[in-house]
């Protein structure tokens, strides 16, 4: 039996559904305090003062800490170096500060922090706090924030640009002069609160008797928090344990260290008490948002579609301050702007505004749904221009299976693919041609049917130090075999996938594997879950060690056996020798039968610990193809999506339920940024949409069947020959989803509308 | 000053008396007195469907009540569902299905889909999708919860 490629049900699900599971708010000390935030009601203002002796007086509040309580003691919070970067022309992160100091510059920001006995004294002690406000006038639009004459937020910075990029290869204006057609269009891909059902939350524990920091995080990243926690708290990193219970999901926003991760630790060490913070819904929206660009574009093509060259502006509305993975979409949308096309000429600048707004980071698809919307409207802009079959002109365009390893014009490298196999395959389980007909045969009184198109990479496993996992496979003298790695993973199913890979090396059922993550004291070394990086990565640092595991279960097999290793056998739960199969042995009966012929240590250590990392080096690009047909009601603007279908690369597959589950979920949080979701402000920066009332996620009703499939073509960027699949479905969604709908309203003479394409948005657009 | 007021009610086919601080919501009370940690919150104002249990045999969402106002009650919780070892057949149908990822939004998820199942039998697609409307998963994109709901009811029928 193999169980790679199998759709094996998830080790992880009975604890969740039986209620079982262990988020942080499931986690209870004794003689816990409960942390809570006071936050700024402006975007924009000076703070005069802030009392808190009210709150102070409440009976229950232990502690309260403002800006000036910290000075000197907790530096602002770290964003990532960039350095070495060749597109950097300027980079000036502004650094968030822990507490607000004389100026709070997005709505949500901290400005106090309040200890109390219970969370219902602490919400009373944080309205018992009053911020004496001046308010300033709030800089919104991140277009005027960068002019010049805008007055600046931070005057340190000199200006309201904390990055400006740029790339170019090929000789872009030789392409323009060449072109038959030129199309210029610009697209805002609004600002997403990315939402997870769980909202952030830190339980910390310092013991003063030992002087040791254990903390409960809901993360991505504990080895990373811990790192940061060490540093940021002057305490020995070896005094410091940081622990990722359940995960109640993240997309990027759990990846980042925040105000309250510096705070409630610091607490902790400071009363010699237990301290958990909840995150609030509300918080949660405000604290940081992804996507946040707009891009306007010039492409130059040919009559039949050929795609000659290219310019790119994009502003990125990076908000008032950078968190730690606030540069990544930045430079992630100039890295992969390319897509899966043979492009000459290309030329790319970005300048990132500062403004009075929640900080930007990582979130799911990080710069590829950005870029990607940019160059796939474009395209079907072109096909609709030049009279052209939307799926013909990406065709004519697409790098060939034959020039892998491909580098593109500036410089990215693509390991593999085949991406007209990929399109065709979409096309056929979509039923274009058949709805193309359909279409054209509605009447002006019908709802219009709409298709569109995309097709897209996303870079997978990311870059710097995120290209290493480590893992460690340890066999006990019961034969238990126990899978340490260094993710951190939060809903993808890795307990499940990596349990199947070591079935399959050691010949063992999957069930009998534990696999062990997000703690930080079990397995020193990780980077953690993102970027799609889990299996390549984590995965491929599993498989390296489970060889040298087997290798050395094999030599003490031949020894055991009396055979050559060359003859050992795994599978059925048995080590054996392949001429002599009935006479198997367990791996319990093998490193029994070892110790007692002393080719393994006695006492508890068997020495069967085995551990390594996996450096991977350059990203494996995955491949979508998604086709989506809507129709829209010409009387209220209301979308009904009639067929979505997506083929998808993610290479070599591990267990193809689990990434089904990844692209289904990618697609319905793509659906939601086409049609329902966004962060909205009013004209003083109030926000809007802070509470699950006003912020739209998709619900049951709003998701259509999807029809998807898969094909692979191996990377050769690792030993899996596996594709990042996290985050790929949310790369072509969005704009799918778009071109569908701005087909339908094509023929209304409608070229344009940002996202979300929200029923009042297309009713009004459908009035001219 | 806060003040107390004692209250009786079944959980789970069990019975507690407890003295609670009248502003204490029912999931604190669930979660924090009884260690019923299965109930999650969400959103905390009633939006995400995290914190759904029965009250009474109504799906209700126990971020919005107070613990008093449970007093006489009968509820039930995820912790509820499976008997002994012997997991109901939607627990089951949700692994089957790969309707779950991260978990958080399951619980809730699983109380809807029990009383939305007790009220409609032999249910069409559409009907499961609007049945579990009022609960937000961020995960699974809904197919296969949806595909679990329509598992039972086909079991079942």
């Amino acid at each position: 039996m193999t169980y790679v490629g199998q759709p094996v049900k998830r080790f992880e699900d009975a604890p969740l559904v039986t209620g079982q599971g262990r988020f942080l708010d499931d986690v209870p000390l004794p003689g816990m305090l409960y942390a809570a935030m006071v936050r700024s009601d402006y975007a924009h203002a000076r703070i005069r003062s802030v009392d808190t002796s009210a709150a102070r007086d409440l009976p229950g509040v232990v502690e309260v800490l403002v800006a000036s309580d910290i000075a000197g003691t907790l530096e602002d919070i770290p964003s990532r170096p960039m350095a070495g970067e060749q597109m950097i022309q300027e980079m000036h992160p502004p650094t968030h500060p822990v507490l607000a100091k004389d100026k709070v510059c997005y709505a949500g920001q901290a400005i106090a922090i309040v200890v109390a006995r219970d969370h219902y004294i602490a919400a009373e002690a944080i309205e018992l706090i009053s911020v004496d406000y001046e308010p300033l006038p709030p800089i919104m639009d991140p277009d005027e924030a960068v002019k010049p004459e805008c007055p600046v937020i931070h005057p340190e910075l000199g200006a309201n640009v904390s990055i400006r990029l740029k790339t170019e290869g090929g000789d872009v204006a030789a392409a323009f002069a060449q072109a038959d057609h030129v199309v210029r269009q610009k697209y805002d891909s609004q600002r997403i609160a990315p939402a997870p059902m769980e909202p952030r939350g830190i339980l910390a524990d310092y013991q003063v008797d030992d002087e040791t920091l254990t903390v409960w995080n809901s993360t991505q990243a504990p080895h990373r928090v811990k790192g940061y926690l060490a540093e940021a708290l002057n305490v020995p990193a070896d005094k410091v344990r940081v622990i990722a219970p359940d995960v109640g999901g993240s997309f990027g926003m759990k990846d980042c260290i925040y105000s309250e991760d510096l705070l409630v630790h610091y607490l902790s060490m400071k009363l010699g008490r237990p301290i958990k913070w909840l995150e609030s819904r509300q918080e949660n929206i405000l604290s940081y948002h992804g996507r946040g660009q707009s891009l306007a574009i010039e492409m130059a093509v040919k009559n039949d579609g050929t795609i000659l060259g290219m310019r790119v502006q994009v502003v990125a509305d990076a908000g008032a301050y950078f968190l730690l993975t606030s540069p990544s979409p930045i430079f992630n949308t100039v890295r992969r702007i390319n897509g899966p096309y043979v492009i000459p000429a290309v030329s790319v600048e970005l300048v990132a505004a500062v403004t009075n707004k929640t900080p930007t980071g990582a979130f799911r698809g990080t710069g590829g749904p950005e870029s990607a919307f940019c160059l796939e409207r474009t395209l079907d802009l072109v096909a609709k221009d030049l009279g052209l079959d939307p799926a013909d002109v990406r065709k004519k365009n697409f790098i060939p299976p034959e020039s892998f390893p491909y580098q593109t014009i500036t410089g990215p490298t693509y390991d593999s693919g085949a991406y007209t196999e990929g399109l065709d395959r979409a096309l056929a389980l979509a039923d274009y041609d058949g709805w193309r007909q359909k279409a054209a045969q509605r009447g002006p009184d019908q709802p219009a049917i709409g298709i569109g198109l995309a097709t897209v990479l996303k870079s997978s496993g990311s870059s710097g130090d995120h290209r290493i996992e480590h893992a460690q496979v340890k066999i006990d003298r019961f034969g238990e075999i126990t899978v340490l790695t260094g993710l951190s993973p939060h809903g993808q199913g890795n307990g499940t996938s990596f349990a199947q890979m070591t079935a399959d090396e050691l010949g063992v059922d999957p069930s009998q594997v534990r696999v062990v993550h997000g703690d930080t004291s079990l397995f020193p070394n990780g980077v953690g879950t993102s970027a799609s990086r889990g299996l390549i990565v984590g995965g491929s640092a599993l498989y390296g060690v489970l060889q040298e595991a087997r290798e050395k279960l094999a030599s003490l097999a031949s020894q055991v056996l009396g055979c050559s290793t060359v003859d050992v056998g795994f599978g059925e739960g048995q080590v054996y020798n392949r001429n002599d199969s009935d006479n198997g042995m367990t791996i319990a009966q093998l490193t029994a039968a070892a110790r007692e012929q002393e080719l393994l240590p006695g006492g508890d250590d068997t020495g069967l610990d085995f551990t390594g990392n996996f450096t991977l080096p350059r990203p494996a690009y995955s491949f979508a193809a998604h086709v989506v047909v809507v129709e829209v009601s010409r009387e209220t603007g209301h979308v009904n999506f009639l067929n979505y279908a997506g083929v998808h690369d993610s290479g070599r597959i591990v267990n193809p339920m689990l990434v089904e589950g990844q692209i289904h979920g990618g697609i319905a949080q793509g659906i939601g940024q086409a049609l329902t979701e966004g962060m909205a402000y009013n004209e003083d920066g109030q926000p809007l949409s802070a509470s699950l009332m006003d912020y739209a996620l998709p619900r049951a009703a709003h998701i259509p069947d999807l029809i998807m499939e898969n094909i692979d073509t191996p990377s050769p960027t690792n030993p899996l020959g596996s594709k990042g699949v996290g985050s790929v479905s949310t790369v072509p969604s969005p704009v799918a989803v778009a071109n569908a709908v701005l087909d339908a309203l094509s023929s209304a003479g409608v070229r344009h509308i940002d996202t979300p394409l929200t029923p009042e948005k297309i009713w009004r657009a459908l009035q001219g | 000053m806060t003040t107390e007021r004692k209250i009786r009610l079944t959980v789970n086919g069990k019975a507690y008396e407890s003295l609670v601080p009248v502003r204490m919501t029912l999931v604190d009370f669930l979660r924090g007195e009884l260690d019923l940690t299965g109930t999650h919150v969400g959103c905390e104002h009633g939006v995400c469907g995290a914190c759904t249990i029965l009250v009474d045999g109504s799906a209700m969402r126990s971020c919005l009540m107070l613990a008093v106002q449970a007093d006489g009650a009968n509820l039930m919780t995820v912790e509820g569902l499976a008997e002994g070892p012997e997991l109901h057949p939607l627990q089951r149908a949700f692994q089957r299905n790969h309707a779950l990822q991260c978990g958080f939004c399951t619980p809730g998820l699983l109380m809807t889909a029990y009383e939305f199942l007790r009220d409609t039998s032999s249910p069409t697609e559409e009907q499961v999708r609007e049945g579990i409307s009022g609960n937000i998963c961020r995960c699974t994109g809904y197919a296969p919860i949806v595909q679990a709901i329509l598992d039972v009811s086909q079991e079942a029928g």
